[in-house]
C-alpha cells in the first residue's frame, strides 16, 4: 500500500528471518521470485543489481545488512526514462521471527517520486507474492512478461 | 565477500571459480536464460519448423506487440531464432544447430549429473 511518501508492504513468510534473509542477499536464492539475473554484493556499499525486464535494470547498493534482521539498501532504474535513477531512492527491510518459526517482512521503500510510486507498490506487490510461494517451497506465478512502461499504462488506465 | 551473479537457470553456479559470464548474450547460460521463460519457449516451439511473422507470434502467444517483440530480442540475441526481413514483415525461425548445442550442452550436464548421483546412491561401489 501507499502511504504518505512511502510504499509499505507486510506479510508473513513461512521460513524463518535466517532463511528470508538469504532471499535477498544470494543471487541464486533471489532470481527464484526476483529478476531474470542477479549480481549481488551484500556488504556496506556492495552492489544491489538484477535484471527485471531484458535489459531493463534496477541496481542499487546496500547500505547496511544486520543479518538476520534488517537490510537496507539503495534502489533504482538504469534505465533513464524510468525517471528513478539508481541511488536515488531507498528500500528497508526488516524480518521479525513469528511464534511459529515464520517471518514477518516489512518492506518499506521511500524517496520516490508520487509518479513511481504505484508502479513499485504493484511491482512489490506482485514479486512480494512471488517470495512467499517461492519460500513456501511452491512454484510462483509466472514472472511478470509486461515491461514497466506496459505496466504503467495499465495502471494508470485501470 | 565478492559479487555474485545468478541467473534464473541457476546451472553456472555448479562452477563458481569460473568466469562470471563476459559476453552474456552468446554464451550457453544466456541462451538457457532465455530458455527460462515459458512465453520464449512457446515462441521457439512456434517456429521450429516454419517461419513466423511477430506479429502472428504476438498473437498466438497472447502478448503485446512490445512485449512480444521484447522477447523476441532475447531469444534473437541469445542465438536461438533467426529474423529475415520480409519487406515491413520480419520473420522468425528457430536456428537449429544453435538449438543442437545446448541440447549437446544439457546432456553433458545432466550426464554428469546423473552418474555423479548414482555415484552418491551406491556407496558400495568399488570402482571409487
Amino acid at each position: 500500500m501507499i502511504e504518505k511518501d512511502a510504499v509499505i508492504h507486510e506479510l508473513v513468510l513461512p521460513v524463518a528471518p535466517e532463511e528470508a534473509f538469504e532471499m535477498f542477499v544470494d543471487p541464486a536464492r533471489l532470481v527464484r521470485w526476483l529478476g531474470l539475473s542477479a549480481e549481488l554484493d551484500p556488504k556496506p556499499g556492495g552492489l544491489f543489481r538484477f535484471e527485471v525486464m531484458p535489459g531493463q535494470y534496477c541496481e542499487g547498493r546496500y547500505l547496511s545488512i544486520e543479518r538476520p534482521n534488517r537490510i537496507t539498501l539503495t534502489w533504482g532504474w538504469t534505465d533513464p526514462n524510468m525517471g528513478v535513477p539508481p541511488g536515488s531512492s531507498r528500500v528497508d527491510i526488516t524480518l521479525t521471527p513469528t511464534n511459529d518459526n515464520g517471518t514477518r517482512l516489512r518492506l518499506t521503500h521511500t524517496g520516490l517520486t508520487a509518479g513511481a510510486r504505484a508502479l513499485h507498490d504493484d511491482g512489490w506487490t506482485r514479486f512480494l507474492d512471488r517470495l512467499t510461494t517461492t519460500a513456501g517451497d511452491r512454484e510462483p506465478a509466472p514472472y511478470p512478461t509486461e515491461t514497466p512502461e506496459e505496466r504503467r499504462r495499465w495502471l494508470s488506465t485501470s | 565477500m565478492h559479487t555474485q551473479i545468478a541467473y534464473r537457470l541457476n546451472l553456472q553456479l555448479d562452477s563458481p571459480g569460473g568466469p562470471p559470464m563476459p559476453s552474456r548474450h552468446r554464451s550457453p547460460d544466456a541462451a538457457l536464460t532465455a530458455l527460462g521463460h515459458p512465453r520464449r519457449r512457446q515462441m521457439l516451439s512456434l517456429v521450429l519448423d516454419r517461419e513466423r511473422s511477430s506479429s502472428e507470434l504476438a498473437s498466438r502467444c497472447k502478448l503485446s506487440r512490445p512485449a512480444a517483440s521484447q522477447h523476441l530480442k532475447v531469444l534473437r540475441e541469445t542465438g536461438l531464432v533467426t529474423l529475415r526481413r520480409d519487406g515491413n514483415r520480419r520473420l522468425y525461425r528457430a536456428h537449429t544447430t544453435r538449438l543442437a548445442e545446448i541440447k549437446e550442452m544439457l546432456d553433458a550436464f545432466w550426464g554428469e549429473r546423473l552418474a555423479r548421483l548414482a555415484e552418491e546412491l551406491d556407496p558400495d561401489d568399488d570402482d571409487r
